[in-house]
């Protein structure tokens, strides 16, 4: 974790040691750009003790900060590095007689934290009051590798200074990937061992100009050799890795062999994706995927231009296997292409690459709700279509009656209207669960041969049509259950068209009689903020339509769980990180469909009538 | 280029704030560890990280 030293722990660095911790990884703390003159060394040690507590053990301070920053004391061990130049050429000293007192009590902290990590080493400092610097090694070696420790370190990248002591401490006390287990899907794990059977597991493909795509992977076992044969254990599909390189950068250099623990790519493998395993043997191992974070934010996207869309498609399916947070879905219900990512600024500068790069001009706006439509009681409607101009006439005429489907509550016969009892008799019944959620029961309850049972197809259809293009939003409708129970027919002019078409529009003067409700989806929010951002972030919520279901602490954060409409969720982290300064982040999922309050209602009716005019 | 065995490898990720200097200290890294003779700077664009693509864009 690399901090700096003008700065102290920032929002980054609160973040991303979230992540290490979460994932268990051991952190080495440098504190960089002690050349710097706003470099504060007490302030930023102050602030790393804070976030980190106990586990900060300082090996390295600064004799003096800020542009004559040129020398550290090391306490483990218990020299003084000089630096002469700017390219890491280092001399070391005794410790100057005036830094002695600190070094020593710096030395003996350290030791004491080394020691507390193995029970032997515990014996001998109790027993001799100090440690070897070999002792204390062994110590911190195990700490670090337990996570319970955070050697801190003392930089200037800029001017070498401390780089190489830095490299030296990863090489001498990190831990070796061998320390590790490596755990595959089914819960099982793997030792990184060269003697095991050969497996690569890709972390990331990349397609990089004059090459093509390549598939950086890191070898999680055995040996691969070149030319070496491996199978996809997701698609299981062959693979040669014919050539592997070495990266630094875009510089590749070739390898002949690479073993368990080191990280190299290929290139032209036929189809390899991020997150799979390739395996050398009859074991097929699948490696635990990387978790990339739920997206934050969500957009549609569209061409300027038409004939431009095919590419854009083709352009944002690269970006998602490039940068798997980046994700693309078409909705066919919203009828638009659905981009999200990580935040704004993560979509603005896909959006700078598309325009630049690629000379694709798009636009960005957002996303239509997804809204349901239904109705909360019982309602009749007659309608005739009749059409005599010239030719062959059309005549349908339907009466219906719709409920609601509660769950638990069947079909009954006998129904109230305008004080009337009406009796039906249900004869055939269709039930369709709906694609976009949801139920439509149809029953025919005609009696005398009214209308033909002929007819009776092209009614639902004209019924499931409104239901597609629901009357109120025309977003889709759900729950109702329909009831045809009379009708008339010609005897020349009756065809279906007539029939769907009276079906359609007897059902949608029912439905606007049935009470209709809209129903908008529900996201379940989760919200991790600092403690004291807490007031600015929940009485943003409360302006989201938010219901509050609780709220917990944890080591300065509270965690508020809500729920919140979709319809009040856009651009939600811009708002949360500009709030908050970006300390905050949230996740959301999709819970259920509620019932909009009633001036929303009003206002989607307003907005749905002034478009159909429009049109 | 020589074969590390697993107990000489390490793998190592440089995490940190917007420019607390991961891009200098990888680039110093490799200077150090001779993969590279000459070191590149951020403000010219010339560090091994941002070879490829730029780790930042100002928008």
């Amino acid at each position: 974790m690399i901090i700096n030293a003008q700065q102290g722990v920032e929002v980054g660095t609160e973040i991303l040691s979230r992540y290490a911790e979460k994932h268990s990884k051991p952190l080495i703390i440098a504190v960089n750009q002690l050349d710097h003159e706003k470099a504060n060394w007490e302030s930023t040690l102050e602030s790393v003790k804070q976030t980190f507590g106990k586990k900060v053990v300082v090996i390295q301070f600064p004799v003096e900060v800020g542009p004559a920053f040129n020398s550290f004391i090391d306490v483990l061990k218990m020299k003084m590095y000089l630096f002469k130049d700017e390219n890491g050429t280092r001399e070391e000293h005794d410790i100057p007689a005036n830094l002695k007192d600190q070094a020593d009590e710096y030395h003996q902290i350290l030791a004491e934290l080394a020691a507390e990590n193995d029970e032997a080493l515990m014996e001998t400092f109790f027993d001799k009051g100090v440690l070897t610097e070999e002792e204390i090694r062994k110590g911190l070696s195990i700490g670090l590798a337990q996570c319970e420790i955070m050697p801190l370190f003392c930089l200037s990248a800029k001017k070498d200074i401390g780089v190489k002591r830095l490299m030296e401490f990863i090489i001498n006390v990190g831990p070796n990937p061998d320390k590790y287990e490596q755990k595959l899907k089914n819960g099982e794990s793997v030792p990184c061992s060269v003697n095991g059977q050969t497996s690569l597991f890709i972390y990331k493909t990349a397609i990089e100009p004059h090459i093509g795509e390549v598939s950086y992977f890191r070898v999680m076992s055995g040996k691969l050799t070149e030319a070496m044969d491996v199978v996809n254990h997701e698609t299981g599909t062959k693979e040669r890795i014919s050539t592997i390189f070495a990266v630094a950068g875009k510089k590749k250099e070739k390898l002949t062999e690479i073993v368990a623990g080191d990280i190299g790519c290929s290139v032209k493998l036929k189809s390899v994706k991020t997150n799979q395993t390739l395996n050398a043997g009859p074991k097929e191992w699948a490696f635990e995927s990387i978790v990339f974070p739920p997206s934050k934010f969500r957009t549609a996207i569209k061409a300027k231009v038409e004939k431009d869309e095919e590419k854009l498609g083709e352009l944002l399916n690269k970006a998602h296997s490039e940068d798997p947070t980046i994700r693309v879905e078409y909705s066919k219900e919203l009828k638009q292409t659905i981009l999200s990512g990580q935040g704004e600024h993560h979509i603005n500068i896909l959006k700078w690459h598309l325009n630049n790069t690629h000379k694709i001009e798009i636009e960005l706006f957002s996303p239509k709700i997804p809204y349901r439509e239904t109705i909360t009681k019982v309602a009749t409607a007659d309608y005739r279509h009749r059409k005599q101009s010239g030719g062959a006439g059309q005549f349908g005429e339907v009466h219906l009656l719709i409920e609601p489907v509660l769950e638990g509550v069947p079909a009954g016969n006998r129904f109230k209207i305008d004080g009337k009892e009406l009796v039906l008799n249900l004869k055939g019944k269709e039930e369709f669960t709906m694609d976009w959620g949801g139920k439509l029961e149809y029953y025919n309850c005609i009696v005398g041969g009214a209308i033909d049972a002929r007819f009776m197809p092209a009614i639902l259809k004209g019924v499931m049509e409104k239901m597609e293009e629901g009357p109120l939003t025309g977003s889709y409708a759900r729950d109702i259950r329909v009831f045809v129970y009379d009708g008339k027919m010609h005897p020349v002019d009756s065809n279906e068209i007539s029939f769907k078409l009276a079906g359609r529009n007897a059902f949608k003067e029912a439905f606007k009689k049935a009470g209709p409700k809209i129903m908008e989806p529900i996201y379940n929010v989760e919200v991790l903020v600092p403690s004291d951002c807490m007031g600015d972030v929940m009485s943003d919520l409360q302006n989201r339509r938010a219901m509050i279901e609780g709220m917990s602490s944890d080591k300065g954060f509270e965690i508020i769980k809500a729920r919140v409409p979709l319809a009040e969720m856009h651009k939600y982290s811009t708002t949360l990180s500009s709030l908050t300064s970006g300390r905050a982040t949230f996740t959301m999922t999709y819970a259920d469909y509620q019932q909009v309050p009633a001036d929303v209602q009003d206002k989607l009716l307003k907005e749905y009538e002034a478009n159909e005019k429009d049109e | 280029m020589k074969v590390y065995p697993t107990q000489n490898i390490r793998n190592v990720v440089l995490i940190g704030n917007t420019k607390s200097g991961k891009t200098t200290l990888a680039e110093t890294m490799l200077f150090e560890g001779k993969v590279i003779d000459r070191r590149g700077s951020v403000e010219a664009k010339t560090t091994v990280s941002e070879s490829i693509l730029p780790a930042r864009m100002i928008l």
